[in-house]
């Protein structure tokens, strides 16, 4: 201490607050911390841990215990009735067996979220194609038209709520992929929707409208997932923007973004708006097929093959 | 709150305190890269507590408490890692970090005396009288009472004021 200085101690313990961070250093780890809270998004609700033992509880929410009546039946008669009721549209006698029984305790047996996202995607595209079908047989009727969209929206929230939870565990990526899934599903499922409506013109047009009405719905909620979905990915492009695989992802939900134009060139699916019930299960299909080349395989254009068709049986 | 406020909420935290919790930190671990890592980790776990809905007294509280325990937990990995490193520990800051920080020679020779103290004064000392806290909100932290606090206060005071003292007779280092 050569230097002449203040002779209290404290005045000099007080210097060291002048260390501050760099402002390159601060106004970085605002970007970090930024992003960090688009990519760990506030849970819309304390996520509920539901499984296996809670199987009843999906009988008893729904107040009907006849379901699970129906569920003994078809343990006792094996899956034969849960497998007719797959094609079933609503008003056919099996239905409820598929809505009630077989939907719920396959969503229930299935052990982690993506698999539960995966299921609710395909439930929510079957109430669409279900729609479509009713439409097309010119059975579309506003209970029914209401009902389907209702259940639509529950298959969507747990959608949401698994891609929010695995978002949660960190799994970005992998919540990218439910969301991006979904959306472009539904998308699909929409877009095959219209298809009918706008070319057969031998459709009442009470019907034209209630389809209207529920495809403005699928499209609506459609959107906002795609909002979501693409918060979600520019949070996630932030941090591994480098990694080839989310850019592949990305590559494909922008496609995703245009899914009328897309669909309208595919054959399969101007077979599926035209044809019997029968062959309502193909655009399903397909859409799978496509989730799986796109997201597993990382080979877009494969996804339309015959060779991916028999690697994927439905 | 929604995603949006709390979002703003989190970064208008991060403003208020981003320069105090980097200070608590640097003055503790003595190097500019590794107090930085530790202030984002501090605040990426504050956001992590606000998703949680985890309830809090007040932010500035949970943050140097997440800040404390980030560098006890560093300096036991350390020790985990290299044993002999230990011992050189919070007296280094007038050797290799001296670019780190623009560092005057006035805030040294305050560094290099408070650095002759044991951790619990030091910390009590720096809290106080650098980063403003109040006898009580630091017994918080660590777990004392507030009047222990105080008399460790008094007593780190007494040993500055003396190797100030030491110094200015012994003009060399």
């Amino acid at each position: 201490m050569t230097k002449n200085h203040t002779t209290n101690p404290l005045d000099f313990i007080r210097t060291l607050a002048r260390i501050k961070l760099t402002k390159d250093a601060r106004d970085r780890m605002r970007v970090v911390l930024a992003a960090y809270a688009d990519m760990h998004v506030l849970p819309a609700h304390v996520p509920q841990h539901r499984s296996i033992p809670n199987l009843l509880w999906v009988f008893k929410k729904r107040g009907t215990y006849a379901s699970f009546a129906a569920l003994v039946l078809i343990v006792a008669t094996g899956t034969q009735a849960t497998l007719a009721s797959e094609k079933t549209v609503p008003g056919d006698i099996l239905y409820p067996v598929k809505v009630s029984v077989a939907e719920p305790v396959a969503l229930a047996l299935s052990t982690s979220g993506e698999e539960k996202a995966e299921l609710a995607t395909k439930f929510a595209s079957r109430r669409v194609k279900e729609a479509s079908e009713l439409s097309m047989q010119g059975k579309l009727d506003v209970k029914t038209a209401v009902e389907l969209a209702a259940r639509f929206d529950t298959h969507v929230n747990v959608i949401s709520k698994e891609a929010a939870s695995i978002e949660a565990k960190g799994s970005v990526s992998e919540a990218l992929v439910v969301r991006t899934d979904l959306e472009k599903d539904l998308s699909e499922s929409a877009a095959a929707f219209t298809q009918p409506t706008s070319d057969d013109e031998e459709a009442p047009s009470e019907n034209d409208d209630t389809s209207t009405i529920f495809t403005a719905h699928i499209h609506a909620k459609t959107r906002v997932l795609a909002k979501e979905r693409e918060e979600l990915a520019s949070a996630l492009a932030v941090q591994v923007a480098s990694t080839t695989a989310i850019a592949a992802i990305q590559d494909e939900a922008d496609e995703g973004d245009e899914p009328t134009a897309a669909l309208l060139m595919l054959p399969e699916d101007e077979d599926s708006a035209t044809n019997t019930p029968a062959t309502s299960t193909e655009p399903e299909a397909a859409t799978e097929r496509t989730f799986r080349s796109f997201f597993f395989k990382g080979t877009p254009g494969s996804g339309w093959s015959k060779d991916a068709s028999s690697r994927y049986p439905n | 709150m929604d995603q949006d406020d709390t979002k703003a909420y989190f970064l208008q935290v991060h403003d208020t305190y981003a320069d105090d919790i980097f200070r608590f930190c640097y003055l503790k671990v003595s190097n500019r890269e590794l107090a930085e890592d530790l202030t984002q980790e501090v605040f990426l776990r504050f956001w992590q507590a606000l998703r949680e809905g985890t309830t809090m007294r007040s932010e500035r509280a949970l943050l140097y408490t997440m800040a404390r325990n980030l560098v006890i937990d560093w300096y036991r990995k350390k020790k985990e890692s290299s044993l002999d490193a230990l011992s050189e520990q919070g007296k280094e800051f007038a050797g290799e970090d001296r670019h780190d920080v623009e560092v005057t020679a006035e805030m040294e020779e305050a560094l290099r005396a408070v650095n002759q103290l044991d951790e619990p004064s030091r910390e009590a000392l720096l809290l106080r009288y650098v980063q403003g806290f109040s006898p009580r909100e630091i017994a918080e932290l660590s777990g004392e009472s507030a009047n222990a606090v105080s008399v460790r206060l008094n007593r780190a005071i007494k040993k500055v004021r003396a190797i100030m003292h030491s110094d200015d007779q012994e003009p060399h280092h």
